[in-house]
């Protein structure tokens, strides 16, 4: 690239309000490899599961009586279920079934799932026919003497609920949606059964990731995302700085008609979005 | 703060800064009046070394394996209020240890801060199993970066997940990838990012073996992490 093509080079990125770029790029070439720790970490933490899981020996599912699955050894429970999840967890055991089978050590002790375990003992109290069985995956060791086995199966079980894809939880939703259950902006009322918690309880997502699934065009809570004209001119400049990445090392001289009418065109983008942006600031001074 | 609350300092990677991280909080708690227990997972008992006790971790290693009874509380200073439970190369042996809370009961501490060893899954999973709260150390670099994303990632699988974070250790804001990191990581994690200096003060109290010092730049940071921290009481 001659002078005048890197004159006009940096001439361009100011005009259109971007940083001119650095003449050596180290920093971008390590943060890819940073990005790549991260990639390589996950796909590592991915083995561990699996490995963990294929150690644990899962055995088959099959029913077994709610009263012979026992509370975790030593009845310790790290963090013990609050009266509202359980609440909720027996809602939407009552409307969908039992999904997510429990799952137990070569004893019957839980290994994953007190929250259900806790819910289904309620449903069976008000109806032993139904729930006196409930489908349970039994693991053919015992947690007493391999407590860390135990953990490691809890992690993999946990994080099967994560493989939900968008239309299986749309599928669920719906489930729920004629069972009675409404999706209602803020505090359920009384009596009303709340959609998003009974629903995130099954495929443990969180409510702004079941919001995202079911109504993909609005923002975290549901409604339509309010555009200010910031965000818009900010939304602009970054679309021009995409641009730019793949133009931006191009000089004008060597491009066709057609490209150079485009870069031309993001020039006066640039210029209105300044003049926007000028007013907008005069407007709050 | 109303209950004991534990700290898992996590990374896998060897020399992430975890136990600096860990020792730093301990002593920025006990300044603030908290009791606060270092309990050193770390076969190589690290902690325990910097803080001058013997660090052959066999008393640990027992709870652990359920052949043992007394928990091994070591005085490290009386005020602040810090004591430790020293870890050291017995841990090797604990094969199907007990959960890390109930080997070690009723702490007499308002906070706990497991010092978590490099490289052994277990041991972290015990930790992790323990935590409310799991800060997770490394450098900017991509090794680091990947021990931490591993062993963050099993805390997906803990319900309810505990509260974490990852805690970018030695930062120099000389460097471009340095700076760069918070911003690129807290997208990549969807998590928050703390950062602790480069400060020699920290390294040479380490050293020396002693609790880390009251002031300087990355005693500034701790005060920050623990800031996060105690973001959870509220």
């Amino acid at each position: 690239m001659n002078r005048k093509d890197k004159d006009e080079l940096l001439d361009r990125r100011k005009r259109w309000g971007l940083e001119t770029p650095r003449t050596n790029r180290p920093t971008e070439k390590a943060a890819a490899g940073l990005l790549a720790g991260v990639q390589a970490g996950h796909a590592q933490a991915r083995l561990d599961k699996r490995l963990a899981a294929d150690a644990a020996h899962a055995g088959d599912v099959g029913l077994m009586p709610l009263d012979a699955v026992l509370g975790r050894v030593g009845g310790l429970d790290t963090r013990e279920p609050t009266p509202d999840a359980v609440d909720t967890m027996t809602e939407t055991l009552e409307a969908l079934g039992l999904i997510v089978p429990l799952a137990v050590d070569c004893r019957g002790r839980l290994l994953c799932g007190k929250t259900r375990l806790l819910a289904l003992r309620r449903l069976k109290a008000k109806d032993p026919d139904r729930w006196g069985k409930v489908p349970v995956r039994r693991y053919d060791f015992d947690a007493e003497a391999d407590p860390a086995r135990a953990l490691a199966v809890e992690v993999a079980e946990n994080e099967q609920r994560k493989a939900y894809t968008p239309a299986e939880v749309r599928g669920l939703a719906d489930r729920l949606k004629t069972a009675g259950f409404r999706a209602t902006a803020g505090r359920p009322r009384k009596g009303t059964r709340a959609l998003l918690p009974a629903l995130g309880a099954v495929v443990g997502k969180s409510k702004r990731q079941l919001l995202r699934i079911l109504n993909p065009d609005a923002g975290g809570d549901g409604k339509p995302q309010p555009v200010t004209m910031a965000d818009a001119c900010a939304r602009l400049r970054r679309a021009l700085g995409a641009f730019d990445r793949v133009a931006g090392d191009v000089a004008l001289s060597t491009m066709k008609p057609n490209e150079r009418r485009a870069v031309r065109d993001a020039a006066a983008l640039a210029e209105l979005l300044d003049r926007i942006t000028e007013r907008e600031h005069h407007a709050d001074e | 703060m109303n209950k004991t609350r534990w700290l898992a300092i996590v990374g896998r990677k060897g020399g992430s800064g975890k136990t600096a991280c860990a020792l730093g909080l301990a002593a920025h708690y006990a300044r603030a009046g908290k009791r606060a227990l270092l309990v050193d997972l770390d076969p190589q008992g690290s902690g325990t070394l910097a803080l001058g006790a013997d660090a052959n971790g066999e008393a640990l290693a027992a709870l652990l394996n359920g052949t043992g009874e007394k928990v091994p509380y070591v005085t490290i200073s009386e005020a602040p209020p810090v004591a430790l439970v020293p870890g050291g190369p017995a841990l090797e042996t604990v094969a199907a240890p007990r959960p890390l809370r109930d080997a070690l009961g009723n702490v007499p501490a308002d906070v706990v801060l497991v010092d978590c060893p490099p490289g052994h899954a277990d041991l972290d999973r015990l930790a992790l199993q323990a935590a409310d709260v799991v800060l997770a150390c490394c450098e900017a670099h991509r090794l680091g970066i990947a021990g931490a994303a591993r062993v963050l990632d099993e805390t997906k699988g803990l319900r309810p997940r505990p509260r974490c974070a990852l805690v970018l250790s030695r930062v120099d804001e000389r460097r471009g990838l340095d700076r760069a990191a918070p911003d690129l990581l807290a997208g990549a994690f969807a998590l928050p990012v703390l950062t602790i200096h480069q400060d020699a003060a920290l390294a040479l109290a380490l050293n020396a073996g002693g609790l880390p010092p009251a002031s300087g730049k990355a005693a500034a940071d701790l005060d920050a992490v623990a800031g996060w921290i105690d973001k959870g009481d509220r």
